[in-house]
């Protein structure tokens, strides 16, 4: 088995509803993944990341294409699947209100078999690992969110799966949980080179910390994949600005702009300054960009040239930003 | 808050009511669904009557009219009895939007007075196709040309008041209780209705402590209006059961803006607005 | 820390079986407002059809018969509400992935659904048996307890089966099984014979009837445990009630596996607020 996790021109289409036609999620999706690899999807919400991750798991079939785990075909042999994977989706909490922790976890153990003492030492370790070992006997309804999605984090890996789907597991998460689950997971890796991660996420900080390849996913098309470096490494030949300006407005006028490959920009409410990350393919473009900003009536308060992000890759590639 | 708001709020809250209701299928599926339902719970208490006089034999006509009658316009307290008992649960737990319901402006009595009075149209066309299919195809003893329409209008119109109010104290209970027990809360309540109102047997037949508590729920006395107006009764044969009724419907009324309040602080004390019970 | 070695098939679904049992019981105590809802309050609808039978003057084990239906009926809702819509919840709340994606039997799940739903069932079924005894002095002249139990064992088997038919079409479909759950509700009250013997509906009715199983589990408890009848009387029973439970059992596995294709095929399996 050469690939840990392949798809082979996965395609997926859904019906919108009576007569209001078809919409393409999925379009032509050729990845595959070694074993050992934390491979991570990055994408916008609504780019097909949740979709494909389906498809692997079994839960959805692809309407064109094959996909395998593990070797197995998702379709054909989706017990075989069944045994070696399992999915943490970030923001979900499954499981039932009126158990403890511990009877949670026991519970979700049995459904692949666990004998009594090995689900009882893996609940442990998993509890320590989320920081949740002090809450093994508190009803799950008692929780708070972020404690239930550690618990989930802490779910999806009781049966030590072989590859593990991971749809933006830190998401709602606070910075120092968010951090401990990052780090858990890269140790998981590290320390077990046969497992296998595709990580989801719209995070390109996550991304770029945690994978070791990082396919860029825009609707429903792969349009990049490579190591986080060499995908940075397209956006070298280009110049990226980052203004930060006074105000706000429609910023996206500048991308008319002969030169401008790309940009995108935050507007902070706060101090009512914006922030813009232009991506040129021509760096003399620049002065027309000032001048455009500052024709417009914002005052320009700093420009930079940081070091290129995979945001600015994305950017790049799709002409907009990842948010 | 405003008038115009509370009334905004009421409208928003019977559309609601109707798209969470109907919203699952075609409206002509969505018919058929609203018309077999009742007309099955008819047909149990129908042969009910039927095998009891076979095994029994006491036949009697008026008998059968009584509790055709009786069982029919107990549709409306089943259907809202049944909707008041899921409400919270299912805003609660299942589309989990009650908190921000709860935290909005919007009063929660009057969201779930809509919703109430949402089920009751539902209901009352229920009333009227079984009335009509009883008449027409069962051929029940009802001469529909000697009821007395207005009596009959006055009696469902208040009685729907005492319902609806019966109904915002099951939604005020239910926000203290866990999901799996809201199913059943709403159809057993309405057996208490069922047993002590009359509703397809006299009240006569109860021991007499379970007589004395006929006399004090008020459905009882909204069934006597209901046959006595589809019977043809005069209105001076009406009139005391009306004021009876009117009586005990507004302290009802009054009962359930008081429950409400006393379980809405319970439950924001024992934080059990947003609880998720997920057996 | 060594990985867990993966059990085999039988032991993987006999342990989700167990799992899931438990659950549905331990989680149920752990709220026992149920206790009192579903085992006291539906005595009220009860006994008004009972009193409808004293008003008639009908025999006093008709009493009993009614007695009876409502303790069945309670397994008649547990499979409905408890057992096929169960599915439908655990979509909702996030569970369904993590069970689908599990490599067990669906039926394992369901099967572990369905012991744990009898066991609390029959603790309220008992109840209204009990108030039945000591409100109605209802008479339960036991004809034979072996045939009793076959007959309830076989109808839990056939009942429940059919509870796994229905909860695969609540894979696919959200609300509409949702309703149509609803909509067998009264008709099967009737047409099964829970509050009457069905010999007394008309011929074609009770033909109907007969292709429902709760119409002959129904039929030969109330033979035993009210008329005092023997296994000879309800032996025709016990052979439909078995050829229902295999029937049925073969169709929840057939329609699990259908169901849940076509939803995977269609993007419905974990679609919410269908």
């Amino acid at each position: 088995m050469e690939y840990s996790v392949e798809s082979r021109n996965v395609s997926r289409t859904f019906k919108k509803g009576k007569n209001e036609g078809i919409v393409r999620a999925l379009d032509d999706i050729s990845i595959k993944i070694r074993s050992g690899e934390l491979f991570g999807l990055l994408g916008p919400n609504g780019a097909g990341k949740t979709t494909l991750i389906k498809i692997f798991c079994t839960l959805l079939l692809p309407s064109d294409g094959s996909a395998y785990v593990g070797g197995h075909d998702v379709v054909k042999e989706a017990d075989s699947v069944r045994r070696i994977i399992n999915m943490i989706s970030g923001g979900e909490t499954p499981g039932y209100g009126l158990l403890t922790v511990n009877e949670n976890l026991w519970f979700f153990s049995q459904l692949y078999g666990m004998r009594g003492d090995v689900a009882k030492g893996r609940r442990k370790m998993l509890l320590d690992a989320v920081g949740l070992a002090d809450q093994g006997n508190t009803r799950m309804n008692r929780l708070s969110s972020g404690m239930k999605q550690r618990l989930n984090v802490a779910r999806g890996f009781m049966n030590d799966p072989e590859v593990i789907f991971l749809d933006e597991p830190t998401l709602g998460l606070d910075v120092i949980s968010a951090k401990q689950i990052r780090g858990y997971i890269r140790n998981w890796v590290n320390t077990q080179p046969q497992k296998t991660v595709l990580l989801t996420t719209h995070y390109m900080a996550e991304a770029d910390e945690l994978c070791d390849r990082v396919g860029i996913i825009h609707e429903g098309r792969v349009v990049a994949c490579d190591t986080p470096s060499n995908l940075k490494a397209t956006v070298k030949n280009k110049t990226v600005f980052q203004f930060k300006v006074t105000g706000s407005g429609d910023y996206g006028k500048l991308s008319s702009i002969k030169g401008v490959a790309g940009l995108s920009w935050t507007h902070h409410i706060e101090s009512d300054t914006s922030t813009l990350k232009v991506v040129l393919a021509d760096q003399a473009s620049a002065s027309e960009v000032e001048s455009a900003l500052t024709g417009s009536g914002s005052r320009i308060l700093s420009a930079e040239t940081p070091e290129p992000t995979l945001e600015d890759v994305f950017i790049h590639l799709v002409g907009k930003g990842l948010q | 808050m405003a008038v115009k708001d509370l009334a905004r709020g009421f409208k928003d809250s019977v559309w609601l009511g109707w798209k969470v209701d109907a919203n699952w299928t075609d409206p002509w599926l969505f018919a058929i669904y609203s018309v077999i339902r009742p007309i099955a719970g008819m047909l149990i208490v129908i042969f009910l009557i039927f095998v009891g006089s076979q095994v029994g034999g006491y036949s009697d006509e008026k008998y059968l009219a009584y509790v055709f009658v009786g069982n029919t316009f107990f549709i409306l307290v089943v259907q809202i009895m049944l909707s008041m008992g899921w409400v919270i649960h299912e805003d609660r737990e299942h589309y989990e939007v009650l908190k921000y319901i709860y935290m909005s402006p919007a009063s929660l009595y009057v969201y779930l007075l809509g919703r109430a009075c949402s089920t009751a149209l539902e209901a009352l066309v229920s009333v009227v196709i079984s009335l009509l299919f009883g008449v027409t195809v069962l051929r029940m003893p009802i001469d529909l040309l000697a009821v007395n329409y207005p009596a009959l209008a006055v009696s469902v119109v208040i009685g729907l008041v005492a319902i609806l109010s019966f109904g915002l104290i099951l939604a005020s209970v239910a926000l203290l209780t866990a999901r799996h027990s809201g199913g059943m809360v709403g159809e057993a309540v309405s057996g208490i209705f069922y047993l002590f109102c009359g509703i397809i047997f006299p009240i006569s037949a109860l021991p007499p402590w379970a007589q004395t508590l006929s006399k004090i729920l008020p459905l009882t006395y909204w069934m006597n209006m209901v046959r006595n107006s589809m019977f043809g009764a005069k209105p001076t044969e009406i009139m005391q059961d009306l004021g009876v009724l009117a009586g005990f419907t507004a302290i009802f009324y009054l009962a359930s803006l008081g429950v409400l309040k006393l379980a809405d602080y319970m439950a924001r004390n024992q934080g059990l607005i947003d609880i998720t019970t997920e057996l | 820390m060594t990985a867990p070695v993966l059990s085999s098939y039988m032991e993987r679904n006999l342990r989700t079986v167990v799992a899931r049992t438990y659950v549905r019981v331990v989680g149920g105590f752990r709220e026992p407002s149920w206790l009192i809802w579903d085992t006291i309050l539906p005595m009220l609808s009860l006994s008004a059809y009972i009193y409808v039978y004293k008003v008639m003057n009908a025999p006093r084990e008709f009493t009993g018969f009614v007695i009876l239906g409502g303790a069945m009926i309670s397994f008649w809702l547990n499979v409905l509400w408890s057992m096929a819509a169960n599915l439908y919840w655990e979509k909702e709340i996030g569970n369904l992935e993590p069970f689908l994606i599990a490599p067990i039997s669906r039926m394992a799940m369901l099967m572990g659904l369905a012991i744990g739903g009898i066991f609390n069932t029959t603790i309220r079924a008992l109840g209204i048996v009990v108030a039945g005894i000591l409100i109605f002095q209802v008479e339960f002249l036991v004809g034979d307890a072996f045939a009793a139990l076959i007959v309830f064992v076989l109808t839990m088997i056939a009942l429940y089966s059919l509870g796994m038919v229905f909860a695969s079409l609540f894979l696919m479909y959200g609300r509409e099984a949702w309703h149509m759950s609803h909509l067998l509700q009264e008709p099967i009250y009737f047409l099964s014979g829970f509050y009457f013997p069905v010999k007394y509906l008309p011929f074609w009715l009770q033909v109907a009837a007969s292709a429902i199983p709760v119409t002959f589990g129904m039929d030969a408890i109330r033979r035993i445990l009210i008329l005092g009848e023997g296994f000879q009387s309800v032996s025709l029973h016990v052979i439909a009630l078995a050829l229902f439970s295999v029937v049925l059992f073969v169709m929840a596995r057939w329609s699990l596996a259908y169901m849940e294709d076509m939803g995977r095929r269609e993007g419905r399996l974990t679609l919410r607020w269908q």
